[in-house]
């Protein structure tokens, strides 16, 4: 555990629009290490998407801007398109959020797969297939699915078929992007354990697993990384962020999650007042300081800094003192 | 509470598939429930059920296949006139706010075309527009003036409600209303809706995917397993102890936050069909829709 | 799928009913009649022309009741003879269309195959690079929306009549008689240059556009997307865009080919090239019933036949046909 896979410095990855830059990513700091899982949470347009998908295909209009993104201890954001795709697949590897639609509507499963793999110099002969065949087994897809168009699979299966595709080349780091969102919650369960499985078969080495949902996150990932707008607001072990949380916005989030024993009737839950601030040529500060009740002046003057305030717990917060010793959130 | 202003009597919608083929569908077969007035029944189920054929049988975008719906004891299914009347009473809420706006009105236009349509007097106008508003804790001064793009899903979702509070709705389907919304704005959302039930008696039809949300905010359960009914019931009675192995699966699929799923149980979606069949072979005494305890139905067989 | 192919051709039957209805009644509603027309030419003697006329009304069977001439034009239909021309009288309409239509054949088939096929490359290419495209882009908006006639007549302008390189008049010279020697061969590619480049070129065009812009959609497709983060490379995304960008541009191609039939009226009119579409304008003009009938009769079976195979290709080329229809989704 003490390997890191991923190590990203201050990485800034701007959206390039005519009236100027929107910050998607605006300087974040974090690491992962060998044999983890990362959960990245936050609400729709805090740029955990964007940041899943810019560090395996930066394309525009998304921009890098600086910082650095080091995959086994070197900048992947450097790197031209060519030197990148010999990483893609082999050193990093996504399960987009489409997966629906990810298969050419014309070609069949195994010449798709075929085609991609010659791609990385790997013959797709009986033998490699037989590798296939068995990952096939792993998420409990039938061998026939091979010679099936994409038309043919249902939305469940063409999920567990995108894990399987996606993991071939035993990737060290995996990107799964709102992988469970689109499925049914008996679905849901299967895939979220599965991508645990994969990591414990060293499979894969570790991953990114993107979702807006926390408490999935809370079921599968070793550390739980939350963003709002661009930023992070708290890093720290799943049990800590669920637990014991020290940032405002994880802490309103949190108690904002309907609990398995909380009914309307006898205890109400609350939300988050106001929206997310929109990212056009944003300026300093920190930028939940619209909806947090314990923002003072220095919160609209400077972007809070991550501080890691115990081994392991990261945070940005100027005022966190006085929140963590509130607990009537 | 008591007072039934809605009852669903063995519904069946039958659709057909393919360009030309007879075969048919059950998409939602013998279904039964009553709604009470003020209250939030959850209707629960995964993609392909059949929960939003109900909401949209209900609302009359569909005709059903067989059964009835009464309203105010009065069929709606084979009264096929007085339909504006009956929008007065039943509005449905769905799932994508920015679709259900017209994008080139103003927010105080649409609200003047409820009056038109729906409202006879225009008495108190302005009166009762500023009160639904103020109600779903909106400045009327700040969002009447506004294009529906210029405001969030958080917000359209309760100018939607508000709208309902407008007309003084019986009965409000929300087909998967808070589906889009962002965690820390769905709960108010729900907060929002359930106070309005409590105050005004308002009965609410909530169709979700959600299991979590369903047992935060409901007081009767329905559970939907392809077009059948299989579970039905006070939220906590079902929640607490599911019968129906469909039911069961659901719940242990829920992901809770503080309690983490056995990682030893394998967990197919393909055995749940399995068991269910199973399930239905097995229950040699009890046959149907059955009382298992007071306010607690299950289906032990077809 | 025979289900499906057998309700295609019940709607094509029925189709087809209606059309020849409609090609029967339609020229006998237009103002004036064949017979008139036909008797000026004889108008020499005086008296006669009552007993000619009787005659010849007779023998066209145009002073039976209509129902019992509509009756009869099924009839004649199905043992395929089509009648006589009133105004090439006494030729058969079957020996004029059959004619006509190697003209048309010789001149179409090549034009639409051809620009099919370099709009197919040239579409493609502009598609993926931006700097072809700027520069391909104008000439092909300029053919497409270019009339036939109107690129006909600038041919003939600057070829035929300011350079005189080629001829503007004809399928082939006024001395030469038709048949199958180097003389007349070398003749008729010689007038056949302007009449099918101006076809050509304008086709080309139309094809290039649609190409360009379906590959461009498939290539921002997810599933292009996809092979790109699995680190594919260009030129395999671009095989699997093409294969789905070409998918209408067959079904375009197949009812271009069944328009053969009809001619490229403009331009036969504008060459004086004896194709069908000639013969209809000459039979237009002189109220030639029967060479009416006979012409669109063609045209409708062409197009319908071509309609049917397009139905049976797609379902071949494509995986989303054959299985919508058959009940597997």
């Amino acid at each position: 555990m003490t390997e890191k896979i991923l190590d990203v410095k201050d990485l800034k990855l701007y959206y390039k629009t005519l009236k100027g830059y929107v910050k998607a990513i605006d300087g974040i700091n974090f690491d992962i290490k060998r044999g983890e899982i990362l959960g990245i949470a936050g609400e729709s347009g805090c740029g955990k998407s964007t940041l899943g998908n810019g560090l395996i295909l930066l394309k525009k209009p998304l921009n890098y801007i600086s910082g650095q993104a080091n995959l086994n201890g070197k900048n992947i954001m450097n790197l031209k398109n060519k030197e990148m795709n010999t990483l893609r697949f082999k050193d990093i590897s996504i399960i987009p959020q489409f997966a629906m639609d990810a298969f050419s509507p014309t070609k069949k499963i195994k010449t798709f797969i075929s085609d991609i793999v010659s791609q990385h110099n790997i013959n797709p002969d009986e033998k490699f297939f037989d590798k296939v065949r068995e990952r096939l087994d792993m998420v409990n897809l039938n061998h026939s699915v091979l010679n099936n168009y994409s038309i043919e699979l249902s939305g469940g299966m063409k999920q567990r078929l995108v894990m399987v595709i996606s993991t071939l080349l035993d990737p060290e780091l995996l990107i799964c992007d709102e992988v469970t969102s689109a499925l049914d919650v008996s679905s849901q369960r299967f895939v979220a354990n599965m991508i645990g499985d994969f990591r414990d078969k060293k499979i894969i080495g570790s991953a990114i697993f993107i979702t807006h949902d926390l408490s999935i996150l809370y079921q599968i990932a070793d550390r739980i990384m939350v963003m709002y707008a661009g930023h992070i607001a708290e890093i720290a072990d799943s049990d800590t962020i669920v637990k014991n949380p020290k940032h405002p916005y994880t802490k309103a989030l949190i108690s904002s999650l309907p609990k398995n024993d909380v009914q309307y009737k006898d205890e109400q839950l609350s939300g988050i007042d106001g929206t997310p601030p929109n990212l056009l040529n944003i300026g300093e500060g920190c930028r939940f300081r619209f909806r947090c009740k314990y923002a003072t002046d220095i919160c609209a003057k400077q972007t809070p800094v991550q501080e890691e305030i115990s081994s392991g717990h990261t945070l940005a917060c100027w005022n966190y003192k006085k929140a963590g010793s509130d607990k009537n959130v | 509470m008591s007072e039934t202003i809605m009852k669903i009597d063995h519904l069946q919608k039958d659709f057909s598939i393919g360009l030309m083929s007879k075969k048919k569908v059950h998409a939602v077969n013998d279904v039964s429930f009553d709604i009470k007035k003020g209250e939030i029944i959850s209707l629960i189920g995964e993609s392909g059920s059949g929960k939003t054929t109900i909401g949209k049988l209900i609302l009359r975008l569909l005709r059903p296949s067989d059964g009835h719906i009464y309203y105010n004891d009065k069929d709606i299914t084979t009264d096929y006139k007085n339909k504006r009347d009956y929008y007065k009473k039943v509005q449905g809420i769905f799932q994508d706010p920015f679709a259900s706006f017209n994008p080139l009105f103003k927010i105080d236009r649409i609200f003047d075309m409820i009056f038109k349509n729906f409202i006879e007097s225009d008495k108190n106008k302005k009166e009762k527009i500023n009160d639904a508003l103020k109600c779903v804790g909106m400045n009327p001064e700040f969002i009447l003036r506004k294009y529906p793009h210029q405001l969030s899903g958080g917000q359209l979702q309760r100018l939607l409600i508000a709208r309902a509070l407008i007309m003084d709705v019986d009965v409000l389907v929300a087909d998967e209303l808070i589906s889009m919304l962002d965690a820390s704005t769905r709960i108010d959302v729900l907060n929002l809706l359930a106070s309005i039930c409590k105050e005004k008696g308002m009965a609410v039809l909530f169709v979700t995917h959600d299991l979590s949300l369903g047992y935060y905010i409901s007081d009767t359960t329905l559970i939907m397993h392809r077009g059948n009914l299989v579970e039905k019931g006070k939220t906590s009675l079902i929640y607490n102890n599911p019968v129906h192995p469909y039911t069961q699966m659901l719940l242990k699929s829920i992901p809770d936050i503080g309690k983490r799923w056995d990682k030893n149980e394998k967990f197919l979606p393909e055995d749940i069909n399995k068991k269910i069949d199973d399930f239905y072979k097995n229950s040699d005494i009890k046959k149907g829709f059955i009382e298992v305890e007071d306010d607690h139905k299950v289906l032990f067989s077809l | 799928m025979g289900k499906y192919l057998r309700k295609k051709l019940i709607i094509y039957l029925i189709t087809f009913f209606f059309a020849v209805t409609l090609d029967w009644a339609i020229p006998r509603f237009m103002p004036g009649d064949p017979i008139s027309m036909l008797l000026a030419r004889f108008n020499g003697l005086e008296n006669s022309s009552d007993i000619v006329r009787s005659t010849f009304t007779k023998s066209f069977g145009l002073d039976q009741p209509l129902i019992t001439q509509y009756f009869g034009f099924w009839k004649s239909l199905f043992t395929g003879d089509l009648g006589i021309s009133i105004y090439l009288y006494p030729k058969k309409v079957s020996e004029i269309i059959s004619q006509a239509l190697i003209y048309d054949i010789l001149l179409l088939l090549p034009a639409i195959l051809l620009s099919w096929i370099v709009g197919n490359k040239l579409g493609a290419r502009s598609g993926v690079n931006k700097k072809v495209d700027n520069i391909m882009m104008p000439f092909f908006y300029v053919l497409t929306s270019s009339p036939y006639f109107w690129f006909a007549v600038l041919l003939v302008f600057f070829f035929g009549v300011k350079l005189q390189i080629f001829p503007v008049n004809g399928a082939y010279s006024n001395i030469m008689i038709p048949g199958f020697n180097i003389q007349f061969i070398l003749d008729f590619l010689y007038h056949w240059v302007l009449p099918f480049l101006s076809l050509f070129m304008v086709m080309l065009g139309g094809w290039a556009i649609g190409m360009r812009n379906m590959i461009i959609y498939e290539m921002g497709s997810n599933y292009s997307k996809y092979m790109e983060s699995l680190g594919s490379s260009e030129k395999l995304i671009r095989k699997y865009a093409f294969r789905n960008a070409i998918l209408p541009q067959v079904t375009g191609l197949a009812l271009q080919l069944g328009t053969i039939v009809a001619g490229a009226f403009t331009t036969e009119i504008v060459f004086s090239y004896p194709g069908i579409g000639y013969i209809l304008l000459k039979a237009l003009l002189n109220q030639d019933y029967f060479l009416i009938q006979g012409c669109f009769l063609f045209i409708v079976i062409c197009v319908l036949v071509a309609n049917f195979l397009v139905d049976i290709v797609y379902m071949l080329i494509d995986p989303r046909v054959r299985f919508s229809f058959s009940g597997e989704v």
